[in-house]
Parts: structure tokens; sequence; C-alpha cells
């Protein structure tokens, strides 16, 4: 196990390296830069934008520029943003802490109601209940995150029973962190509730699929047919093999955590990851954007990890080499 | 001859929708089913695939409830008692499937199959070990999870579950259905070595004769959900009367109708029987005595 783990993360070194290549080189050739909109301003002189991109390291060949980029990132050091004039980390830390805490809640809170849902329709398969949840599940499935937020985001807006946009209402300077932590679990609560309809549908479809399978194996039947308890059949039997699928998908999911995101933080105006590269990509800020995508690279194998992991802690027959 | 285990009539049909699910078609497993199993006779149940052996085996365990009928054990009636109320039934009455590949949770190792199978059973003076050295498998296997095992290994872990608590009747469904000829072979040894050690009746279900021959003292062929003749080993062997059964015993030799299409009316039999008369077409025969307990349903012994 500790060698799989060693093994996985040193995997991740050539794969960030690669990827970071790739992406470097991409965002370069494309055309136009940063400085473009700055050279049609009459009122920065030629001069400026040269002391800049000096500044900025730009002056240099390409490949130079990514060995300088790659020697930095080894030290944690991304760069400074163009647009922000701060350090790519300190920017980005503020961000990823607002998409992970959001990520986790509206993963958590999807699996939470879509497992148990799915085995509730799995076990009365064909019944009113199971056509209900199925409907339900086909809902979330057929409409878009960005159609389930705007209706969501003017829901709130006409009642507002929530608060809208940004993490943080105005607070008294010596307002009690649990005061804090409440208003931004409110904040939370709109772009969270969104993600969570748009992932259950699915989750839900799997789910109650895989169960269903395995509900109809001959080892089920066998264990009906040794008069244990439906508790056990239920719990024991079926639903701990109709979750191993699951944990791959877990892992996936963590993995597209800060894209998946994107349309919902935009359109509920939450400042996550999604929201700045999709910034960063427009106004062509190099460095943040390539600080941005080594985060998504690590979240996604870290994330394939944990599911590789917790699916060896559960199938005995999958052995890690 | 004590009664175990006796049905009454029993029907099961399935509902067969075509995949837009607008029209629906009658599909009859078993139809008019009547036998008894008693203590210490095996019987074995023959017939080709698909007629309707495996949900007799698992209707006469209540794993699929009949249509009509019903199915007494030791005298009392159990056709519709809730699966909770079933337990002591299921504990005297084992069923062994066919697939020791599927029939096995992949996620247990054998001892936890044992065990579990032991929770159901109130009085258990066994260990694991014990049951284990019952069919041939040392004690090391305890550990050991279905897919590290052979195919001939897990029918024995599969039938050591099923030895659990003593019962007094095992529903063999194909048990060596899916292996080869050399483990089929020791496993119905070890069959026959627990029947006499444990005092079992068996209720055994194949498409082998040789095997129901050597196995059963009654046979029951079966044909499209009925039972089409019914007796003893002998009276079998040596006097098969319905057409099918002798196709049975010899599919070369026995000239037999090729017809494809298959009648809804008439004797089951009907589209495949060189024996057929007019009246064949028209109803149905009935299982009737022909002598000494050797029942056919056929026109051609009345």
């Amino acid at each position: 196990m500790k060698t799989f783990i060693l093994k996985r993360l040193l995997q991740l070194i050539p794969m960030l390296i690669g990827m970071s290549f790739i992406s470097f080189m991409i965002i370069q050739s494309s055309p136009g830069d940063y400085f473009a909109q700055m050279k049609m301003n009459p009122e920065i002189s030629p001069e400026t934008i040269e002391m800049m991109k000096i500044n900025f390291g730009l002056d240099k060949p390409v490949l130079v520029q990514y060995l300088l980029w790659l020697k930095n990132m080894c030290r944690m050091d991304f760069g400074i943003s163009f647009a922000y004039h701060i350090p790519v980390t300190t920017l980005i830390k503020f961000r990823l802490k607002n998409t992970l805490c959001l990520a986790i809640f509206s993963l958590f809170l999807s699996w939470v109601i879509a497992v148990p849902l799915a085995v509730l329709a799995g076990y009365k398969e064909g019944t009113n209940i199971d056509r209900m949840l199925s409907i339900f599940a086909y809902l979330s499935i057929s409409l878009p995150s960005f159609f389930v937020a705007l209706l969501f985001v003017y829901f709130i807006s006409k009642t507002g029973v929530l608060p809208l946009g940004g993490t943080r209402s105005i607070f008294d300077v010596n307002a009690s962190a649990f005061l804090i932590f409440k208003d931004y679990m409110k904040h939370l609560l709109v772009p969270g509730l969104v993600l969570c309809f748009v992932n259950i549908g699915w989750l839900f479809r799997l789910m109650k699929n895989n169960f269903v399978e395995v509900f109809n194996t001959p080892y089920i039947l066998a264990a009906w047919a040794r008069g244990l308890p439906a508790s056990s059949i239920i719990f024991k039997h079926t639903l701990r093999n109709a979750l191993n699928p699951m944990f791959t998908i877990l892992g996936m999911e963590i993995g597209s955590i800060l894209n998946g995101a994107a349309l919902t933080e935009i359109i509920c105006g939450w400042p996550g990851m999604g929201s700045l590269i999709l910034e960063a990509v427009l106004s062509h800020d190099l460095y943040l954007v390539m600080g941005a995508l080594v985060i998504s690279g690590f979240l996604l194998i870290i994330g394939n990890l944990i599911g590789d992991i917790l699916l060896t802690i559960f199938d005995p027959r999958i052995r890690l080499t | 001859m004590e009664e175990i285990l006796r049905c009454e009539k029993i029907s099961k049909n399935f509902m067969i929708k075509d995949p837009l699910g607008i029209s629906k078609r009658k599909l009859t497993a078993i139809n008019n089913i009547s036998l008894s199993i008693n203590q210490g006779v095996n019987t074995g149940i023959v017939g080709e695939s698909g007629s309707g052996k495996t949900t007799l085996a698992k209707t006469l365990t209540l794993l699929v409830r009949p249509d009509s009928g019903l199915i007494y054990y030791r005298g009392n009636e159990i056709t519709k008692l809730p699966d909770r109320k079933l337990r002591f039934f299921r504990n005297r009455v084992r069923i062994i499937f066919q697939n020791p590949y599927k029939s096995l949770n992949p996620r247990s190792t054998v001892e936890r199959v044992i065990k579990e199978a032991m929770l159901t059973e109130t009085k258990t003076s066994e260990t694991v070990d014990d049951i284990l050295s019952h069919v041939g498998l040392p004690p090391e296997y305890k550990d050991k999870y279905p897919h590290q095992l052979s195919g001939g290994e897990r029918q024995r872990v599969a039938i050591a579950r099923a030895l659990v608590g003593n019962p007094e009747c095992i529903i063999a469904d194909e048990p060596t259905g899916s292996l080869d000829a050399m483990t089929e072979i020791y496993i119905l040894t070890l069959l026959d070595e627990l029947k006499k050690r444990f005092g079992l009746t068996y209720v055994f279900i194949s498409h082998n004769l040789k095997i129901i021959a050597e196995f059963c003292e009654r046979i029951m062929v079966m044909y499209r959900g009925h039972i089409v003749e019914q007796g003893s080993v002998e009276q079998i062997l040596k006097n098969p009367l319905h057409p099918y059964t002798r196709l049975l015993w010899n599919p070369e030799s026995e000239k037999f109708v090729r017809q494809q299409q298959k009648y809804n009316y008439g004797c089951p039999f009907l589209h495949r029987c060189i024996f057929r008369m007019e009246k064949c077409f028209h109803q149905s025969p009935e299982l009737k005595d022909k002598e000494n307990g050797h029942l056919v349903s056929c026109f051609l012994y009345e």
C-alpha cells in the first residue's frame, strides 16, 4: 500500500511537468498577450511596457521562460499575476479555499442524499416510489447547471431568504468567529445547493443500476435462501458490493472539482477558482493560468488516488501493486 | 416413509414484456405440478434447458412464490408465510445453486460465509473448521476469498454453507453444471458421502441422466413446465413410457418430428411427438398411474 501511494505520487511529477509544458506553449503561442491592451493605451509609453515585460521575465525565449517558471514552481513560487499585481499563490490560496468548501459541501450533500435514495429505489424497483425518484433524477440530469443556477438565483433574489454573491456580509469588527462561520455557510448554501441538485441525478442513476445489478445476482438469492434478514441482505451483501464502482466515480469527482463548478460559481457570484481561471485565460494572465492548471492537475491525481485507495479497502479482489 | 416436502398443483407464470412494454406474453414456467419428497428418497428432476427445473427448485424453497397451488412442509402449509416466519424451514431445506462463481459473495471470506449461515441457526455446536472438514477443505481455507478458489472448491464452500445446522433436505440445482468432468466426480462423491453421513435427502436437478440414475431413487421428467413422467429409477430406466423420456434416453436413434412451431394447446410435447393422435391436439393428458407408482401423462397409455 505504502509503495503504491509513493509510486503514484512520484508519477505526479512527470505528469505535472508534461501538462504544464504543453499548456505553457499553447498559451504563449496563442495570438495576443496581456500587454496587447496596454499598447493601445496612448498614456502608457512603450518603454514602460518593455520594463514590465523584463520584470515579468517575458523578454526571454519561450523555452527559457518555461524553465524559469518551473524552477520557481519548485520553490512554491508561482510568479506574480499580471492583472492583480499580487503573488499567484496568495490569490489562489484564497480562491481555492472557497472552491474546496463549496465542492466538499455539495459532494457530501449529494452523496448523502443520492445513495440512500438509490438503495430505496433499487429495492423497490418498478414501484411508484422508484418511478417518482427516477423522474426527479431525469430532471436533475437534463437541466444544465447554469440554468438551475439562474433559476435558483432568481428565486433567492425574489424571496431574499439567503444572501447572494460573495462569501460574507458586512460585519461589526468584533463579530464572533461562530457568527462569521454561520454567515459563510449561508453564502455557501446557494451555489452549494445548485451543484448538489445537478450532481444528485446521475449519482442516483449509477448507484441504482449498480444496486439492482448486484441485487439480482445468485449470491443474493442464496442469501435469501438461507433466511437472512432483509436488512442484512440489503446493506451488508448488496450495498457493499454495489458501492465498488462508486469509489472510482468519487475519485473522478474530486478531480473535477475545479472546472466542474465554474459556471455555477460565476452565476452565483461565488469567488472560487472557476471564475478566477476564466478571467485569467481571457486576459492572458500567464502565471495565474499556469498556477491554476498545476493545482487542478494535482487535484485530479490525488482524487483518483483516493478513489483507488478506498476501492482496495472495500474490495478484497483488488490488490494494489 | 416420512414426507418432508409436498406441493400440490403449483403453477408459476412469468409475464414477458416486449421492449416497448406494449404487449405482454405469458410464459408458463411450471404448470400444475404436484409432487412429494419423502425422507430418504432422493428425487431426481430431469429435463432439457428451459423446462422449468430451476423455477421448480426455487418455488419449492419459496424463493419464488407460486401463482397458485400449495406447498407443505411436514404437513404444514407454508405457501403464504412471510420470509421472517420461514427461517425454520430455510434451515431445514437448503438449496445449492448451479454456478458457484456467482453464488458466493465476492467480499466474504470462506469463514464469514459459513459463520453467517450459522447465525440463522440457533443450536450450533460445530465450528467452521468442522464444517469445512465435512466437505474436504483444510482449515487454512477460512481466510480465502471466493476469487482465490477454484470452481470445485467454491462449490465445496457452497455445499458447506448448506450443511450448517444439519438440514434434512438439500435441493441441488445442477450442482455440477459449470464444473469440468473430473471435479464433477469429486463433488458427486462428496454429496454421496454426505448423504450417508448426515442422512440427507436430495432433490437433484440435472440434465445428465447418468448422474440422476446413479444418485436417485425416484425420477421426474419435466417438459415445458409439466411433469410428463414420474417413477422409480428402475421403472423409468427399463421401461420409459413417454415419448419425451425415450427421446432423452436415446437422443440419436429415436425419431421425432422436427417442427419448430409450438402449439399453445393440447399436449405440451405435441410439436415434437411422432405418436401424436387427433386427441392430442385437443386436450392435455393428465398424469396417471400406469403401474406401481409409475406415472405418465400420455394418451398412448390410456
